[in-house]
């Protein structure tokens, strides 16, 4: 078998998951398919999306949180790559592939059953579930889900790579680190309208005036176009990026 | 097969735990590696497995590096730590799971080990056996994937004393020639008549690594009611029985080895036993 990379290693592990967390897995997609049954909203889609997905994605790599459960981990015969590779497959393409499904179960059967129990246009089921009549399938919902996938993979990188970098309790550190973050961004942001356009107090009187409206031409334009570059390269690369530290991260660990 | 070379490894910056380790590990041997609480008997095999790394030094397992993890080399390698993972399968799926990643497990041996430490049932779920029960079921996979090496961290803690007994049986018949069996303990008669090689770790040192064969060409280990104080007694403890002591073996007579008589000579009479066992001839004195 290959040292280096091997898909029935990744195969394996994926196994592995599986058997491990059948109960959990049975729990969580039942759920979520009642959840749907009942709010068929697709635009709650998307955010229900998000939420679990981070949940989701923390519990991999709670491993570590106990010592006799990391060695378990790490001494299973894969190279690291499998089992990020692995925790990828599943926390992304699998749950979203699932979460999909699920959605469109949920509102089918609710929709059924809504049709058996209030008839097909009880103007008062509808308004309260949002639902469309009769079995028409929920391809707005879908679409909700798919337009979320950015948000949420990257969501889903970001606490991966948290899950791995703390010990305990992943979600609370992960959302500090990223408000601290958000701080971050907000005081260089300050400091480069003080740089471009001088005054801090005239740029946040404008910003904050009613009649506001972002216009290109407050900046200088070269630095426009860098900022507009910068941000198409680190959107498309900070998912990547998550990735590869939670690898490195994963290569480093030790118990 | 296991070579570690001038290792440094701390947990923290003010004091280290090992410095300048040098140890080599050869296959066909049961070697125990016994010292008190704290030496880092825990910490070297976690090093020799690769859950943790040296600050310094190298070392090599089956000629790789463990730092890196590589499946070559843990596929070659069981690791039973003190304490357990909580294992939510039961003892068939944690064989289904595992059993695969490993090519040379064999589920004969697992089911005789199973049935000879009278685990039964394979549908049990593992977290709801005892701590004795479940270190059993590691224990009988551990020897049954028939890595190359098998590290046992303290394996007969929680054991009752049937049970230890049947430990020493099957890990002695486990034993082949291409495989390394690493004990770490401090109940050191636990593993009495099991190891066939004695490390000793005292003050995050190495102190001490022979094979029993030799151990007894230049030690001898005498029981009973007088204390033979004409001969160079490097050890001796009074008990119930009498004396027990550890004296250089002049004649080249045949003694029993008793572990823990030998670990505490060892800590009493670390140069003594250096310069003994450090005779270039290797031979009774």
């Amino acid at each position: 078998m290959n040292q280096k990379f091997s898909l029935k290693r990744i195969g394996l592990l994926l196994r592995r998951y599986f058997i491990e967390n059948q109960n959990y897995e049975i729990y969580l997609w039942s759920i979520l398919t009642i959840v749907f049954m009942i709010f068929r909203n697709g635009n709650s889609a998307g955010a229900i999306l998000i939420g679990v997905g981070a949940v989701y994605a923390v519990r991999f790599f709670k491993v570590f949180n106990y010592t006799p459960n990391g060695i378990q981990y790490l001494m299973v015969p894969a190279t690291q790559v499998e089992k990020i590779i692995s925790v990828l497959l599943l926390n992304t393409v699998y749950f979203v592939l699932m979460f999909s499904i699920v959605f469109s179960v949920g509102n089918l059967i609710g929709n059924f059953l809504e049709k058996i129990i209030y008839g097909l246009s009880d103007p008062v089921a509808s308004q309260f579930f949002h639902s469309s009549s009769g079995f028409e399938f929920n391809f707005q919902g879908l679409k909700n889900i798919g337009v979320s996938f950015g948000v949420f993979a990257t969501i889903q990188a970001i606490f991966t790579l948290g899950s791995l970098y703390f010990k305990r309790n992943a979600i609370l550190k992960t959302l500090l680190s990223l408000f601290v973050v958000g701080v971050a961004l907000g005081i260089l942001e300050y400091f480069i309208f003080k740089i471009t356009i001088g005054s801090v107090t005239e740029t946040l009187n404008a910003l904050n005036a009613i009649d506001f409206v972002w216009d290109e031409t407050m900046l200088p334009e070269t630095l426009t176009e860098t900022w507009k570059v910068y941000w198409k390269i680190s959107g498309y690369l900070f998912i990547p990026f998550c990735w590869l530290v939670s690898y490195f991260r994963l290569t480093e660990k030790e118990i | 097969m296991i070579q570690i070379k001038n290792v440094e490894f701390s947990y923290s910056r003010n004091s280290k735990l090992f410095a300048g380790l040098d140890l080599s590990l050869s296959p066909g041997h049961i070697h125990g590696i016994l010292g008190k609480n704290g030496e880092g008997k825990s910490t070297l095999l976690k090093m020799i497995s690769g859950m943790i790394f040296p600050q310094k030094g190298k070392i090599e397992v089956l000629g790789l590096e463990p730092r890196k993890r590589q499946p070559e080399m843990l596929r070659e390698i069981f690791f039973l730590p003190e304490e357990l993972p909580p294992i939510t399968l039961s003892i068939e799926n944690y064989e289904k799971v595992y059993a695969p990643f490993y090519p040379n497990f064999s589920h004969e041996q697992f089911q005789n080990y199973l049935q000879e430490f009278e685990i039964n049932s394979g549908k049990s779920q593992i977290n709801k056996l005892s701590y004795g029960q479940k270190k059993k079921v590691f224990m009988a996979f551990g020897l049954a994937t028939n890595t190359k090496i098998v590290l046992l961290d303290e394996p007969t803690n929680g054991l009752d004393i049937p049970s230890k007994a049947q430990f020493r049986k099957m890990t002695a018949s486990a034993l082949e020639d291409e495989r390394i069996m690493l004990i770490s303990t401090h109940q050191v008669r636990d593993l009495d008549s099991l190891i066939d090689s004695i490390i000793i770790m005292d003050a995050h040192q190495l102190v001490f690594n022979e094979l029993c064969e030799n151990i007894t060409e230049k030690l001898l280990f005498s029981y009973g009611k007088e204390n033979f104080k004409g001969e160079e007694v490097l050890y001796s403890e009074e008990n119930l029985r009498g004396f027990d002591q550890v004296s250089i073996n002049k004649t080249g007579e045949e003694s029993k080895l008793d572990i823990e008589l030998l670990f505490n000579t060892v800590l009493k009479n670390r140069q003594r036993i250096r310069e003994i066992f450090s005779n270039p001839n290797n031979k009774p004195f």
